[in-house]
């Protein structure tokens, strides 16, 4: 399905198109998501909000053929927002504080399920904007300028801040030593 | 590639900026070696969804419009709660009773090997889980079983069925709207008392009507397949066969209820259930963007109340009428093709040789050995030889592919949880040109890879690489297809099937 059928469904299909059309954007924006929190997260609710957004926003979109990035777009803006109420909500206390969850993983390797344990948690800890850069950078395969337009900012813009971000995740990384090991020797905490 | 994300000075810091970005490769690499796939997320709620979003924009339009200042600030305030106008009734609620598992929305029901970890709940194992609803829907779940509920509105409940059996009397009210979902089937009820079943192993579904009325909708189903009271239906996801008996009978010759109801969009109706009704629309795999499609509507039909005839196997002649209108370069119909797959870094693939039991057009095919596993040292690119399998179709002259669409098609045998993800390359001078990566693939199925060169082509080798220009393809000599084991289980032994490789 082209961008512009699937907008078509989404705006003016019947009720199984449209159905099909929103279970396609709900599955792109639950891998969006679901990158940028890792695994062992339920991001149904925060896909809802992005589907809502998305419903809302629609008739903003002036390409079809560009509803993918429209959609990732919005997907990292909800999820760049959830992670900031929920660093503010730990600051005053608000939630408990605690380790990551238990990571699901496809893989049966237990060193990489800890290396991405020990990766997410210091997403975590980062700024959200560096985590959505991350995300669009390296998990979604986005080019400079793909990733200035989802995040609404100019070129020079995105590469000073993807510059800054890979800066500061790294400085985080070097400071976990097993996962710095484990990232540097290639694959393994031997 | 290409921003510039060297730091302003040389030496330890460029070294640093490199470690660093070497460390954000390999860690995504790894993110995405290890991701389990998402299923399919949950279809909201379309009306709901439309009639929030309307609301939202009327109050943009109102804060928009210069109210005073009073009046502004009273209404942000009620913007930030996040309350729309008017108010939403209030959802549905529910209450599990009986010894089950509860965390977050899903609902597990204890078996005696598995007590159940919700404190109070008191009742010994398979005492029987119930779910009861604030409107007098009630669901029991059977042992081991588990459900989730994503969603509620006031209308009715989105609720997904993950395992195992559970029965359903929904308690029929003006405009009540339950969906249950399990594997790729969505049931519409309305006012109805159903059990059903799903065997994710055996990807079948399995629903007994008692009363009310019900439409199974997704995977061949097409439309939907009305069920009647007193019957049962038996969908299999695997091979796209639908059953409907009376219930408590076993099918004598089971056949296809072939669903005749108008077809909305060839986007819902799996292809290959199209294609054996004989409909021209829709196109025999994904990424056919150039096919034209009939969005006319139909009248409503009732389906049929005689059990079809079964339809072809999917296995053999899978591209059905499509066959008619193709003409493919390599049918691999028995005449020798230079078939190869290589020695190093894609490995999961071997054994290239004719085979008659699967075909998309004609008789053959040609059939590789798949032995997905994890062993082995990473290679540069961070990937596991087992992790891919590659096989290379040699050009008997140099081919241009500039504005050409090349396709072949795929069929996986494997396991039903495994996912795979394919890549289409046409080497050009020893570059190799690679059309997307099309993820998401599910075995015992034909898929259609293809994709549409054109005179400047990127190359994305990928991490650790940075893009690496642009190429043509103007003399090629070799096809090649890279298939990768993205998600499911990572260890797996199986086959593939290619056949029907065309260029246009």
């Amino acid at each position: 399905m082209s961008g512009t059928e699937l907008v078509h469904a989404l705006r003016e299909g019947d009720a199984l198109a449209q159905a099909a059309a929103w279970a396609r954007v709900g599955r792109l924006a639950r891998r969006i998501v679901g990158r940028y929190f890792g695994p062992g997260l339920d991001p149904a609710d925060l896909v809802q909000e992005v589907l809502m957004r998305l419903a809302a926003r629609l008739d903003e979109l002036r390409d079809p053929e560009s509803i993918n990035g429209f959609v990732v777009g919005i997907a990292l803006g909800v999820a760049r927002n959830q992670a900031r109420y929920a660093k503010l909500r730990r600051l005053v206390g608000l939630t408990p504080t605690g380790d990551s969850p238990e990571v699901t993983v496809a893989a049966a390797d237990m060193e990489a399920r800890d290396a991405v344990r020990r990766f997410y948690a210091i997403l975590e800890s980062a700024r959200a904007e560096d985590r959505s850069l991350f995300v669009a950078r390296y998990l979604e395969k986005l080019e400079v300028t793909e990733i200035a337009v989802v995040h609404a900012m100019s070129l020079g813009t995105t590469k000073r801040r993807m510059a800054r971000a890979v800066e500061r995740i790294g400085k985080r990384i070097a400071r976990d030593q097993v996962l710095a090991g484990y990232l540097s020797s290639g694959g393994s905490f031997a | 590639m290409t921003d510039d994300r060297r730091p302003p000075d040389g030496g330890d810091a460029t070294s640093e900026h490199e470690r660093n970005q070497r460390w954000l490769e390999r860690a995504a690499n790894l993110v995405l070696e290890t991701e389990t796939l998402p299923g399919p997320a949950s279809i909201p709620y379309l009306a709901t969804l439309r009639e929030r979003a309307r609301w939202r924009k009327v109050r943009r339009r109102i804060v928009l419009a210069g109210i005073p200042a009073t009046a502004a600030a009273a209404l942000g305030l009620f913007l930030a709660t996040g309350r729309p106008l008017p108010r939403d009734p209030a959802p549905l609620t529910y209450v599990v009773e009986g010894a089950a598992t509860v965390q977050a929305d899903s609902i597990e029901a204890a078996t005696a090997a598995s007590p159940p970890s919700v404190p109070g709940t008191g009742a010994a194992a398979g005492a029987g889980t119930r779910v009861r609803f604030t409107d007098g829907t009630v669901v029991s779940l059977d042992p081991g079983t588990r459900m989730r509920v994503p969603a509620r509105t006031a209308a009715g409940a989105n609720l997904i069925l993950d395992r195992g059996r559970a029965s359903f009397t929904v308690t029929h009210r003006p405009g009540a709207k339950w969906h249950v979902t399990t594997g790729p089937f969505i049931v519409d009820v309305t006012g109805t008392r159903f059990s059903l079943a799903w065997e994710s192993a055996a990807q079948r579904l399995t629903l007994n009507l008692e009363s009310g009325g019900v439409i199974v909708r997704g995977s061949a189903a097409g439309p939907g397949v009305s069920v009647r009271p007193g019957q049962t239906l038996i969908a299999s996801a695997a091979d796209g066969r639908f059953t409907v008996t009376p219930s408590g009978q076993l099918p004598i010759n089971p056949g296809v209820v072939r669903p005749t109801l108008a077809l909305a969009s060839p986007s819902i109706t799996e292809r290959r259930g199209a294609r054996r009704a004989g409909r021209a629309e829709g196109s025999p795999g994904p990424g056919r963007p150039e096919e034209s499609r009939d969005h006319a509507p139909r009248p409503d039909l009732q389906p049929p109340s005689i059990i079809q005839p079964s339809a072809p196997s999917l296995v053999a002649g899978g591209g059905g009428v499509f066959c008619a209108r193709e003409r493919s370069e390599f049918s691999f119909e028995g005449s020798e093709h230079k078939v190869s797959v290589p020695p190093v870094y894609h490995l999961a693939m071997s054994g290239p040789r004719s085979d008659k039991t699967h075909s998309w057009c004609g008789v053959g095919s040609v059939k590789l050995d798949l032995n997905f596993h994890e062993s082995g040292r990473r290679n540069f690119m961070g990937r596991l030889p087992n992790q891919s399998g590659q096989m290379v179709i040699s050009l008997p002259h140099l081919v241009d592919f500039t504005d050409k669409n090349v396709s072949l098609h795929v069929y996986i045998d494997g396991p039903p949880e495994a996912r795979i993800a394919a890549q289409l390359y046409v080497i050009h001078h020893g570059k190799w040109v690679n059309g997307p990566l099309v993820d998401h693939l599910v075995p015992k199925r034909w898929w259609t890879i293809n994709h549409t060169f054109r005179a400047e082509n990127p190359l994305n080798v990928g991490p650790p690489y940075p893009p690496a220009g642009t190429s043509l393809v103007t003399d090629c000599d070799r096809i090649a297809l890279i298939i990768y084991s993205t998600g499911g289980p990572r260890n797996w032994s199986g086959a593939v099937y290619v056949d029907d490789i065309a260029w246009k």
